[in-house]
């Protein structure tokens, strides 16, 4: 696994438990603005209203702090916050619920059958990243938020976990069948390219 | 091959904010923050749900109740914060300026650097409050002394954030330190003008205060000197601002205005190069002269920046003009020329003087004079200007108290050439928009009565 910087995940600073709130916020927001965006931006794809969504998240989270709460990990915290305003603004778009997805691909997510460390490997092992970061925005919400929050985010499995309050069997499962359909969907624009180049030759 | 997970963040962490976009949303939340400031109490009360009576349900579902609401919060949350901006001790809303506004900016002041210039900042309001409340002769005594204290607290945090620096940075302490000397000496300037000020309270505590301060900072034992490259990168940095500040203030300034700043241009960069010409062999002076142009360059901008400055001080009292060594030594042979003519003037008068005991004094005082006329011109010759002007502004004083003491005798005040009566003795002046310049000193000390006697010539 890479290296996490500070803008990605970790770092002290606004982490740090007690202290001025007003400078452990804004060691926060210097910390984990660009993270944040990041996770917006493959959540939405719409940098502008990304950066709608992170504005919110620190107004947000700017008022859970007025309400005299203190913020233990700001980290996991903000990701939160950011988490639920995309599944608003999923709402808002309409787009598919994760029952209603389940229920289209008529997936059992109680068994587990892909549950195998050596799976992902597999599945990653000829997955070109440059593309798949092309077609997260093509996921269903529900596995583009685990791939987003997995591999661009670098937050581990428990993590993402309590992050969206299912358990980490869950969130295996997902991030497998979301790596699954992405290499599909890029064999399938390979396919696609290769007729196209292949087409005025025919 | 590397890894899918390296590979996919080492693509995702292209993605990130532009360093204006990061600022603009940073800008807004600091403005939210700002106008949703921490309760004082600092922690929430622990209420039971069951027991809250805040979730009263008032129906606000008509137009007007939501633009009434919307207008009342408007007024609140934007309206409140920027009027009290403009009150003073005594306002309704002073503590809503002092309390909430201020308190939130040192807040969020977070480095030692931060806080010295915010905490500069409050002291120079602090002042200017007082100046306002005595210009309307409501300064009383109470609120005086209440401000004064205030004054003292800012710039005692000031002198505690430069002790702060000074840990980790002893050269960014030290011109920490010049920049808050120069804003004393700023704001020392300021006060004394307005103390001049006639229908207003005094300022004399205020005042009092600011001196003690700067007695303080100048005797400050733990300061250290910055280097002599440390001084010339913030001089450089400084002066670039300055320039920057004077292309903007040419638009809207005088003629006269524009002459007078490019004059402080031309003396300060006149200053820095002697300095960088002097530290071969006087690296002491060397330094003197450029933490001076330092100085000089940052009452320069607070003069540009601030028009509660340039209201009240002139530029010629916060950064006076510097003569350069050939206007010093026009000055000085004006000076001598205009010494002989009174000289030969008061010689013509002599003859009528009838009372033995004038005549005799004049004698004497007109020897001298010659005497003096005569080390002048032959300091001059030997380009010894400091010399000339020390001797030759003894001659012109001398010359000027031959003048008043022959005049009850020619039933006049002669004319001195080149003065006006009640003029400094000794001044020179210098061919700039504001007229007297350079002032030099006599040493030579002639007591004059309003009746012509005695003269007294050491």
């Amino acid at each position: 696994m890479a290296k996490k910087d500070n803008n990605q995940a970790g770092g002290a600073g606004g982490d740090s438990p007690g202290g001025n709130p007003e400078e452990r916020f804004l060691k926060a927001f210097d910390e984990y603005a660009d993270a944040l965006f990041r996770h917006a931006v493959y959540r939405l794809s719409d940098r502008e209203r990304a950066i709608e969504i992170v504005h919110d998240t620190y107004t947000k989270v700017w008022g859970y702090v007025r309400g005299g709460h203190e913020i233990e990990t700001y980290k996991s915290f903000l990701y939160k916050v950011i988490n639920n305003l995309i599944i608003d603004e999923y709402r808002r778009r309409k787009e598919y619920s994760l029952d209603a997805m389940l229920a289209e691909e008529g997936t059992d997510e109680g068994a587990f059958p892909e549950l195998h460390a050596g799976n992902v490997d597999e599945v990653t092992f000829s997955l070109d990243a440059k593309q798949a970061l092309e077609l997260l925005g093509e996921l269903p919400p529900v596995y583009r938020e685990v791939i987003t929050l997995r591999y661009v985010d670098g937050l581990g499995p428990k993590e993402i976990s309590e992050l969206i309050e299912e358990t980490e069997n869950v969130v295996s499962v997902r991030i497998h069948r979301a790596l699954r359909l992405l290499k599909e969907k890029i064999v399938l624009r390979e396919e696609r390219a290769e007729d196209k180049r292949l087409k005025p030759i025919l | 091959m590397k890894s899918f997970e390296t590979e996919i963040k080492k693509y995702a962490l292209k993605t990130r904010l532009k360093a204006i976009e990061r600022e603009a949303i940073r800008d807004r939340v600091l403005s939210y923050m700002e106008y949703h400031p921490l309760p004082k109490h600092g922690k929430t009360e622990h209420v039971s749900f069951f027991n809250r009576t805040d979730f009263v349900y008032v129906s606000l579902n008509t137009l007007r109740v939501k633009i009434f609401a919307t207008v009342v919060a408007m007024v609140l949350i934007v309206g409140v914060p920027f009027v009290a901006e403009r009150s003073v001790p005594g306002d309704v809303l002073y503590l809503v300026k002092t309390g909430v506004t201020e308190g939130i900016r040192t807040q969020l002041a977070t480095t030692p650097y931060q806080k010295v210039t915010l905490e500069t900042k409050l002291m120079e309001r602090r002042i200017g409050e007082a100046r306002l409340l005595a210009s309307e002769g409501k300064l009383t005594e109470e609120v005086e002394a209440q401000i004064a204290e205030t004054v003292r607290e800012h710039a005692s945090a000031v002198q505690t954030g430069i002790a702060e620096i000074r840990v980790d940075n002893e050269e960014e302490a030290a011109l920490a330190g010049i920049a808050f000397s120069s804003a004393l000496e700023v704001q020392s300037a300021v006060l004394n003008e307005s103390g001049k000020e006639e229908n207003t309270s005094s300022v004399d505590g205020i005042i009092n205060a600011v001196n003690t301060v700067r007695e303080e900072v100048a005797s400050d034992a733990d300061s250290a000197s910055p280097s002599f490259d440390g001084l010339t990168g913030r001089i450089e940095s400084e002066t670039t601002r300055a320039y920057e500040l004077f292309e903007s203030v040419k638009k809207s300034a005088t003629t006269e205005e524009i002459a007078d700043i490019d004059r402080r241009f031309a003396d300060i960069d006149r200053k820095i190069v002697g300095a960088k010409e002097l530290r071969a062999t006087d690296e002491a002076t060397a330094m003197g002269d450029m933490i001076d142009a330092l100085s000089l360059t940052q009452k320069l901008i607070a003069f540009m920046t601030d028009i509660d400055i340039r209201e009240t001080v002139t530029l010629e009292t916060l950064v006076p003009v510097v003569l350069t060594p050939a206007e010093r030594l026009s000055a000085v042979q004006q000076s001598i020329t205009e010494s002989e003519a009174s000289r030969v003037a008061v010689e013509a008068a002599t003859p009528t003087i009838t009372d033995a005991g004038i005549a005799e004094k004049v004698k004497i005082g007109l020897a001298d004079l010659v005497l003096r006329i005569e080390a002048a011109r032959a300091f001059i010759t030997e380009e010894n200007i400091e010399g000339a002007e020390t001797v030759g502004g003894e001659a012109r004083a001398l010359a000027e108290d031959l003048m008043k003491l022959v005049a009850p005798v020619v039933g006049e005040i002669l004319p001195v050439p080149g003065t006006v009566t009640g003029e400094l003795l000794g001044t020179t002046t210098a061919t700039t928009t504001e007229g007297t310049v350079g002032t030099t000193t006599s040493s030579t000390t002639v007591v004059v009565d309003e009746t012509p006697e005695p003269l007294e010539v050491q």
